[in-house]
């Protein structure tokens, strides 16, 4: 029996902690269950594809209300896609807000373009540009570490539900 | 004026490495080592093992999606040649 083999006389609550952990926290169930150098290349792993794909698309790359489906893969990573959810439906509101500010000046008086211009001069309107090939390739990476940890809950899965002699 | 408007995580990089988009099959490459890191670390039994096994597997998605490429560029060819 490896090291690693949850103990035997866990109850079946806590038998099963590893499975919320390594969604919660991929890697994380490794952890729990002993195997802490599998944990740790799943927790690297992951966490740095979704990084990777929050870096490549920006906060965009986390859109429930435009990329549904991708949001429920994304949903499986954790942490970081809760996390990014809530940033980015901050930045959503705020970007509304920022767009409405911009629109209300009138392009037809001179004084108001001035004043445009200096403000776009000072704060360039960055949540505008739009990249939409990079904003996807972020959209599948931070999608596809969802779907790989959910390959990781499942083993996590097997591994505490299997017999400890046949591991 | 762009660069230091930039705000990594909240902006897509393209904003400050123009043209980015235009390698994205470039940009397979980490997702694949990932896949193949990740698929590996949970079917390997010792953990030693999985950096030459991470490798052989993504050499073998590299190698099958090239392989893919060809038969359906040739099938392309074919199709709209003669077809």
């Amino acid at each position: 029996v490896p090291a690693s083999a949850p103990p035997v006389d866990e109850s079946g609550f806590v038998r099963y902690i590893p499975i919320g952990l390594a969604w919660l926290i991929p890697g994380s169930g490794y952890f729990f269950i002993g195997q802490k150098a599998r944990g740790l290349v799943i927790l690297i792993t992951i966490h740095g594809l979704f990084l990777l794909g929050m870096l490549l698309g920006g906060i965009k790359s986390i859109n429930p209300s435009d990329q549904p489906i991708w949001a429920y893969t994304q949903l499986a990573v954790g942490w970081p896609t809760l996390v990014a959810s809530a940033i980015q439906t901050r930045r959503t509101a705020w970007e509304t807000e920022q767009n409405l500010k911009y629109d209300s000046y009138n392009a037809n008086s001179p004084e108001q373009r001035a004043e445009l211009q200096q403000l776009v001069a000072a704060h360039p309107p960055t949540w505008r540009f739009y990249a939409p090939k990079t904003q996807d390739v972020g959209t599948v990476y931070c999608g596809i570490a969802g779907m790989l940890n959910i390959l990781v809950i499942f083993d996590i899965f097997a591994r505490v539900s299997a017999e400890p002699a046949t591991e | 004026m762009m660069l230091l408007a930039y705000t990594p995580f909240l902006e897509p990089l393209e904003l400050v490495v123009p043209n980015l988009s235009n390698y994205w099959l470039v940009l397979l490459f980490p997702l694949l080592i990932s896949i193949s890191v990740v698929y590996r670390a949970t079917k390997t039994y010792s953990i030693k093992l999985l950096p030459r096994e991470a490798l052989k597997l993504t050499l073998q998605i590299v190698a099958i999606m090239i392989a893919a490429a060809i038969v359906l560029n040739g099938l392309y060819f074919v199709i709209t040649r003669y077809a």
